[in-house]
C-alpha cells in the first residue's frame, strides 16, 4: 500500500511538472540553473548543428517578471533572426555566472552577452572568451573587458525617477510652501544598485522645491512583503508621509498593497504616491489604476520596453557577429518614463512619449 | 499542551525549581522585556494600532510555525515549506487573479497541493532512510521550480475581495480574520498536540523512534502523516499570507519563513533531535521575534544593527531557556 501511495504521488509530481512545463513553450527558454543541461536536452547545441550562429546570455537573474520576459525575449527576437539563442540564470551569484560562461565558451557560442552582478570577478572568463575568437557584450554592469557594452547607469536612472516623482510633487503640491511635502525613501542597501539608486532618491530635495525628505526606511530585502509590513509599522509612527520613492518594484508594490488593502487607513490617494524603478506588468496596472483614484502608485521609469532592449541587444549581437560594430562599442540605454499620462501608451506599446528631456 | 511526562520528571512529581520555572517561560518573559523596552522607546509602539499591526504581520508565520513545530517533534525538519507556501500561494493568486476558478475552489485546491506535496515530502523521507532535512533540502529545489513554472516569475494580484478579507478583513470591524483563524489553528493544533493520543504517539515517534516502533507504534506513517498535516497548515499559511498582501510572486512569498519557523521553534525549546516541545511557547517565540522586528523598525534602527541586535536577543534567549540545563 506504501509503495502504491509512493509511487502515485511521484507519478502525481512528475505529471504536474510536466504539465507546467509544457505551458512554458520553448524547452530553451526554461531557466536553466545548470548551463547546458536545458540546451542539450532541447537538441540545440550549437557545437553539433554547426549552421546557426549561436550567442549565450548570462543572465543577472530570472526571479522577476522583467528579468524573465527580458530572457524569453531575448530568445524569440534572436530565434527570428535565424540564431540559436539560449541564457542561463545568474541567480544574482557571480559564481553561477563564471561557470555559465564557462560553459558556454566550451559549447562554442559566437557571441557572449553578460549581465554581471560583479563585473571585476568576470575579467578572466571574459578574457578568455575573447582569447578564442568570441564576441563579449558587457550587458548594464560594465566589465573591464569587452567587445561592445551597453550601459544602464543606475545614477541616471534613479535622477530620472527623481525628476518623474518631482514633477508629480510639485504640481500636486503647487500651493504648498517649500519643502514641506513629507517623503520617504525606502531603500534596499544589499547590492551596489540599490546603494547607488537609493543615495539619489535621498537627494529628492534637490529635484523637487516642494518636498522634505523625513525618512530613510532600510530594508533588509526588496521584497512586497517588506515593503508592506514596513508601510505598516512606518504608518504607525509618521502617518503624514506622502510620497515613497524607491528604487526597488517589490518594495513599491508592498506599499501599494499596504495603502489599497482593506485595513488601510488611507482611502482618499489624491495627495499620495509612490515612485519605482523598474515597474513590472502589475505596476503598470496600479498605475493605471491610480488616474481613477484607485491606487497611490504614480509612476516608474524603466531602461526601455523589454522589446526595445532585446531589440537593442539584437543590434549589437549581429552587429558585432557580422563586424558592423567595431571592437569598444559603448550604447547607452533610454529611460521610459510611466506615469498616468503615459501607461496607457506604455501598456498598449511597450513605448513611451515621455522623455528625459521634457524634465529639464 | 503539556509534553509526555517522561521528559519532565520534576514536573511529574509537582516540584519545579526557579531555575525550572525561569526557563519554561523564558520566552514570555522575553516577550514581556521587549514590549517594555520598546514601549519606553517609542511612544507609538504600545498603540492599538501597532500592536494589531504586529498580530495581524505575524499571523501566517505562527500558522506555518505550527506544521514546523509538528515536524520538528516528530523528529524532522522540513527546509521545503517555503516554497511550498510559495507553491501554493502562486497557484491560489494565479487561478483568482485570471479569473478560472471562484475562490472556495481556489483555496481547497491550494490546500490539497500544499498536503500533496507535504506528503510527497514525508514519503520521500521514509524511501529514501534518509534525515528529512536533506531530503526536503532536494525537494525545497524541485518545489522552487514548480513555483516558477506556474508564476513563470509574473506577480499576480487583483484578487476577489472575498479572498483578500481573509487577510485583511475584521469580524465586527475589530477582530483580524487572519488573527482569528491563526487562534482557532493554533487552539486545534494544541488539542491535537496535548490531549489526543495521536499527538502522544508523535512525541514519541520523535522522543525515540525505536523503543516507539518496539512499542507498536507506526512510526513511519506517523511522519508522513505529521508532514501531510504540516502540508495543509503550510497552505493555510500561504493563503492567509497572499491574502494578506494582495499579491504573490515565486520569489518572496513565502521562501525564507522556514527558517523564521525553525527559529522560533528552537528560541522555544523544540528539541531539533524530536520528542519535545510546547506550542504555546512556539507561537510566543514567533511573535517575539515579529515585536523585535517591528520595534527595532519604530525605534529607526537601521537595517545592520537591527541584525546584530535580533543575534544578541536570540543569545539571550536561548541562554535563558537553556539555564535551567546547565545548572543541572
Amino acid at each position: 500500500m506504501k509503495k502504491i501511495i509512493a509511487l502515485l504521488l511521484a507519478l502525481a509530481m512528475c505529471v504536474g511538472l510536466a504539465a507546467c512545463n509544457n505551458s512554458t513553450g520553448n524547452e530553451s527558454q526554461a531557466p536553466a540553473s545548470q548551463p547546458g543541461t536545458t540546451e542539450s536536452e532541447a537538441g540545440n547545441d550549437p557545437a553539433t548543428d554547426g549552421e546557426k550562429p549561436s550567442v549565450g546570455f548570462v543572465t543577472f537573474m530570472t526571479s522577476g517578471e522583467f528579468f524573465q520576459s527580458l530572457a524569453d525575449t531575448y530568445v524569440t527576437t534572436m530565434e527570428a533572426e535565424g540564431w540559436d539563442a539560449y541564457y542561463v540564470d545568474g541567480q544574482t551569484n557571480p559564481s553561477v555566472q563564471m561557470e555559465a560562461a564557462e560553459n558556454y565558451i566550451a559549447m562554442g557560442v559566437d557571441v557572449l552577452a553578460i549581465w554581471s552582478i560583479s563585473p571585476e570577478s568576470m575579467t578572466t572568463v571574459i578574457e578568455e572568451a575573447m582569447a578564442q575568437g568570441i564576441k563579449v557584450i558587457a550587458f548594464v554592469a560594465q566589465t573591464e573587458v569587452y567587445d561592445a557594452v551597453m550601459l544602464s547607469d543606475d545614477a541616471v536612472l534613479a535622477a530620472n525617477l527623481a525628476k518623474l516623482a518631482a514633477q508629480w510633487i510639485d504640481t500636486t503640491y503647487a500651493d504648498a510652501e517649500d519643502h514641506s511635502v513629507p517623503v520617504a525613501v525606502y531603500t534596499c542597501r544589499a547590492a551596489n544598485t540599490g546603494v547607488i539608486q537609493g543615495d539619489v532618491l535621498l537627494q529628492i530635495e534637490d529635484y523637487s522645491t516642494k518636498a522634505k525628505l523625513v525618512k530613510e526606511v532600510e530594508c533588509a530585502d526588496e521584497s512586497a512583503t517588506t515593503g508592506q509590513t514596513t508601510a505598516e509599522n512606518l504608518y504607525v509612527t509618521n502617518p503624514e508621509i506622502k510620497v515613497f520613492l524607491t528604487a526597488h518594484n517589490g518594495l513599491a508594490q508592498g506599499i501599494n498593497n499596504y495603502f489599497t488593502s482593506m485595513n488601510s487607513p488611507v482611502t482618499d490617494y489624491s495627495d499620495m504616491g509612490i515612485f519605482c524603478i523598474n515597474g513590472d506588468t502589475a505596476t503598470a496596472e496600479a498605475i493605471q489604476a491610480s488616474k481613477d483614484g484607485g491606487s497611490p502608485l504614480r509612476g516608474t521609469v524603466l531602461t526601455g520596453s523589454v522589446q526595445d532592449t532585446a531589440n537593442e541587444l539584437r543590434d549589437v549581437i549581429i552587429g558585432l557577429y557580422d563586424g558592423t560594430i567595431e571592437s569598444g562599442h559603448v550604447q547607452n540605454a533610454t529611460t521610459l518614463f510611466v506615469n498616468a499620462d503615459t501607461v496607457d501608451e506604455y501598456l498598449e506599446t511597450g513605448k513611451t512619449s515621455l522623455t528625459a528631456e521634457d524634465f529639464e | 499542551m503539556e509534553k509526555l511526562s517522561v521528559h519532565k520528571p520534576e514536573a511529574k512529581a509537582g516540584k519545579k525549581s526557579f531555575g525550572k520555572i525561569f526557563s519554561d517561560l523564558s520566552m514570555p518573559i522575553l516577550l514581556v522585556i521587549l514590549l517594555i523596552v520598546f514601549s519606553i522607546l517609542s511612544k507609538n509602539f504600545f498603540s492599538p494600532t501597532n500592536l494589531v499591526n504586529i498580530l495581524m504581520q505575524n499571523a501566517h508565520a505562527a500558522v506555518c510555525a505550527c506544521g514546523i513545530m509538528m515536524i520538528m517533534v516528530s523528529g524532522g525538519c522540513d527546509l521545503s515549506i517555503g516554497y511550498q507556501m510559495s507553491v501554493s500561494a502562486v497557484l491560489v493568486t494565479k487561478l483568482l487573479s485570471e479569473g478560472v476558478v471562484s475562490v472556495p475552489v481556489a483555496i481547497i485546491l491550494a490546500i490539497a497541493l500544499c498536503m500533496v506535496l507535504g506528503a510527497f515530502n514525508g514519503v520521500m523521507g521514509m524511501l529514501l532512510k534518509s534525515h528529512t532535512m536533506i531530503v526536503t533540502l532536494a525537494t525545497m529545489s524541485i518545489f522552487q521550480g514548480i513555483s516558477y513554472l506556474i508564476s513563470n516569475s509574473r506577480v499576480f494580484s487583483g484578487m476577489p475581495d472575498s479572498y483578500l478579507f481573509l487577510g485583511q478583513g475584521r469580524v465586527f470591524g475589530v477582530i483580524p480574520v487572519n488573527v482569528l483563524i491563526m487562534l482557532i489553528i493554533v487552539v486545534i493544533v494544541a488539542i491535537i498536540m496535548g490531549k489526543t493520543s495521536i499527538g502522544r504517539k508523535i512525541y514519541a515517534a520523535g522522543d525515540n523512534p525505536e523503543a516507539a516502533r518496539l512499542a507498536g507504534l507506526n512510526v513511519k506513517k506517523i511522519k508522513i502523516l505529521v508532514f501531510t498535516f504540516a502540508g495543509l497548515l503550510v497552505g493555510i499559511a500561504a493563503i492567509l499570507m497572499s491574502a494578506r498582501a494582495g499579491s504573490a510572486d515565486s520569489g518572496t512569498s513565502g521562501p525564507g519563513i522556514e527558517f523564521d519557523g525553525i527559529t522560533a521553534g528552537v528560541l522555544a525549546g523544540v528539541a531539533l533531535k524530536g520528542g519535545e516541545g510546547t506550542l504555546w511557547k512556539v507561537i510566543v517565540a514567533v511573535y517575539a521575534l515579529g515585536v523585535l522586528s517591528n520595534g527595532m523598525q519604530l525605534i529607526g534602527l537601521g537595517t545592520y544593527p537591527q541584525y546584530i541586535a535580533k543575534g544578541l536577543i536570540m543569545l539571550l534567549s536561548l541562554y535563558m531557556s537553556n539555564r535551567n540545563a546547565q545548572s543541572m
